[in-house]
């Protein structure tokens, strides 16, 4: 139904699927303000981040042979605002002071929260490798 | 965050942390966390592996977002574009549009067709009133001056505009303005005699005075003869004499038992007619006697609450009255709406059509004489519930809803900021009541005053047109506050409205926003003007408001020069 209602607003010269996640996500977010758990959920585990150096030879690793459909898949399992935080980085490219004011954010926490989002990103393409290995080697 | 670790613990032994990284591909690093970063990668591999390692994420990451766009499905476009049909406006825009139309063919165009019955004549009203001298002798050279101040006018909005750019300049230009005023303003009314008595004037019968005469006084007497206009104005006030020109009064009686050669003009408790007048007679009275020796060589237009005719009028008669009596010779057409009665009696002779709207039928003498029978229009007192509450007494207020609604929006969309401020200024209810009654009573008042003044004929006119238009005006501006105060109310009870808003209403509204508190608040104003006696005063109380919040507004912005409109 929200969707319905912006697509009016909608600019067909810029991509349908970023306008999209971000009208879903301005939605939730205006539901989430209003119940006022929108800070404690995006700041919740922020002192849980993992500030180290990780194993650049992994993430190559894992990276490597990763299609746009891998990717795009491991997106789909992210948390909600976890991949609406990579779409707007990434894909319509907002700075890290609109990305705050659409998620209704304080600035310091976008790279938290955008840092967090890889993380997840990861673990989701690991877990892809893992479940195709596993399919090859019954394959086999 | 960013932090080289040198303590040799886990992974982080020298090197960055990957939030470090990731701020310093995204250009976020400080000028000089940003050098050490670059010297420190510049010596660790392996910590510029981790930097191409992450600069890849992120590309893979972009170019999978991108890769998947799409076009819109046509069909998802088209069905909202159906339901964003502006049925509210369209049905706003229909309702003025007929309103528009039912005032034109309602009032003005049978309006104008009674003038030309009554002798006015003219293919238009503007023509009539203006251009004809109709009402006033003196608009054929008035007309050029309204014209110019009018120009002046749209000069001084402009300059109050472009005050902030123009500050130094606006001095000079508004005495440059007041400069070319005095210029234009008419030099017709400076030939003029004036006398001013503090009780008794009278002008003696062998005297003759060759130019128009003003007089006013307690007691006015003219046995004299006065060859131009006069202008009279006091509580008794006689013309016994003779008149050229026409007579312009205002007072509580005027009797007329000389001649006058041109048109009475009157705004009167009492007009009585004895004796002759040349051409029309127009006026606003209590009580109108024309007796049986009286003679109106052209038509009447009046608007009195007790109208007796029974003299000898040579074209039409056009009014509205409470009660009308006609008994004597009429010559051309009379269209009469009465509110009580309408009398014809014995003497009556009645040559053109006669039409006659009123809540009874008429009392026609047995012998009078009519060249037609009356075409009667039995209308219901508009006091009364049963027209309160019927269907074409609703569709007129719709219609005029429709009308206030867009006299609103065209306000609303041509000064945004304006009318935000007002409707805003209109929260200080005593504040705006007090200073709305104070200027509405005090504008009428100067308006007046500036007529009698040399310069002022002009300037008193456009006042006082400028002051209806801001009467009209004022109920809408109070219609906004209300609808917005609703409103308000309304989302703070829902608990939609932030605690800001919740503490005060004086927040600026959007113009969509507005729209829809205006269209609320004459909703209601107008269906509170229908309870009687208790709504009249409350529409009333609406205008003062309206106008005191408009007149602060107006009178802040001119201390302290205009911002955005």
């Amino acid at each position: 139904m929200k969707v319905r209602e912006k697509l009016g607003q909608y600019d067909s010269s810029r991509p349908f699927q970023a306008w999209l996640y971000k009208v879903a996500a301005n939605h939730c977010w205006d539901m989430l303000r209003r119940r006022r758990i929108r800070q404690d959920l995006e700041t919740e585990g922020v002192e849980e981040m993992p500030l180290e150096h990780p194993d650049p030879s992994q993430l190559d690793q894992l990276l490597e042979q990763r299609s746009s459909q891998d990717m795009r898949e491991a997106l789909a399992k992210l948390p909600s605002r976890s991949r609406m935080a990579l779409v707007l980085r990434y894909y319509t490219e907002m700075s890290y002071d609109e990305i705050a004011e659409s998620l209704g954010l304080r600035r310091n926490f976008v790279g938290v929260v955008l840092l967090r989002a890889r993380h997840q990103l990861r673990e989701a393409l690991a877990g892809q490798a893992n479940s195709q290995g596993a399919a090859a080697g019954r394959g086999q | 965050m960013s932090q080289i670790d040198n303590s040799g613990r886990g992974r982080n032994e020298g090197h960055v942390d990957e939030m470090s990284c990731l701020q310093y591909l995204e250009g976020l690093l400080e000028r000089p966390r940003a050098l050490e970063f670059s010297a420190h990668t510049e010596q660790c591999s392996d910590c510029r592996a981790l930097l191409r390692a992450l600069e890849r994420e992120s590309k893979l990451l972009s170019f999978a977002l991108r890769e998947q766009e799409e076009s819109v499905p046509a069909r998802l476009l088209a069905g909202p574009a159906r339901e964003r049909t502006p049925w509210g406006w369209i049905v706003s825009f229909g309702l003025a549009a007929s309103g528009a139309y039912w005032v034109w063919t309602s009032i003005i165009d049978p309006w104008q067709a009674q003038l030309a019955q009554a002798g006015f004549g003219g293919s238009d009203l503007l023509s009539t009133v203006f251009i004809q001298s109709a009402l006033w002798k003196g608009w054929d050279t008035m007309w050029t001056m309204v014209q110019a101040l009018a120009v002046i006018s749209l000069g001084l909005v402009g300059f109050l505009l472009l005050r902030r750019t123009l500050r130094r300049w606006n001095t000079i230009a508004l005495m440059m303005t007041v400069i070319v005023a005095a210029l234009a303003l008419p030099l017709g009314v400076s030939a003029i005699e004036c006398h001013k008595a503090n009780t008794n004037y009278t002008l003696p019968a062998d005297r003759v005075v060759h130019d128009d005469l003003l007089v006013s006084g307690q007691t006015v007497r003219i046995d004299g003869t006065v060859d131009g206009d006069l202008f009279i104005f006091g509580q008794n006030l006689t013309v016994n004499g003779h008149v050229t020109g026409d007579v312009i009064s205002a007072g509580s009686m005027l009797t007329i038992s000389g001649t006058v050669d041109g048109n009475v003009r009157a705004s009167l408790g009492v007009l009585n007619i004895h004796g002759k007048v040349g051409k029309n007679v127009m006026g606003f009275t209590g009580t109108l006697l024309a007796e049986s020796q009286s003679e109106i060589g052209w038509g009447a237009i009046l608007y009195a609450g007790d109208a007796t005719m029974d003299g000898r009028i040579g074209r039409g008669i056009t009014g509205r009255m409470g009660h009308a009596s006609l008994d004597g010779f009429v010559g051309g057409d009379v269209s009469i709406k009465a509110n009580d009665s309408f009398d014809v009696g014995p003497h009556a002779q009645l040559l053109g059509k006669v039409q006659y709207t009123g809540p009874s039928q008429p009392a026609v003498a047995a012998g009078a004489r009519l060249s037609n029978p009356i075409d009667v229009n039995i209308e219901a007192k508009t006091s009364n519930p049963d027209y309160i509450f019927s269907g074409m007494s609703l569709w007129h207020k719709l219609l005029f809803w429709g009308a206030s609604f867009i006299f609103g929006l065209v306000l609303l969309f041509i000064a945004p900021g304006f009318f935000n401020e007002t409707v805003q200024t209109a929260d200080r209810f005593g504040v705006s009541l007090g200073v709305g009654a104070l200027v509405m009573i005090a504008t009428p008042v100067l308006a007046c005053i500036a007529c009698f003044t040399v310069v002022g004929l002009g300037i008193g006119i456009s006042t006082a047109l400028l002051y209806l238009i801001a009467l009209y005006g004022s109920k809408v501006f109070f219609a906004a506050w209300l609808g917005r105060g609703i409103f308000n109310w309304g989302r703070s009870k829902a608990g939609t409205a932030g605690p800001s808003e919740q503490q005060s209403f004086r927040t600026v509204t959007a113009s969509g926003a507005m729209v829809g508190h205006l269209a609320l608040g004459l909703v209601i104003l107008y269906a509170v003007r229908i309870v009687p006696y208790v709504g009249f005063w409350l529409a009333v109380m609406a205008v003062v408001w309206g106008f005191g919040a408009m007149s602060i507004t107006l009178f802040s912005r001119m201390r302290h020069g205009a911002a955005a409109i």
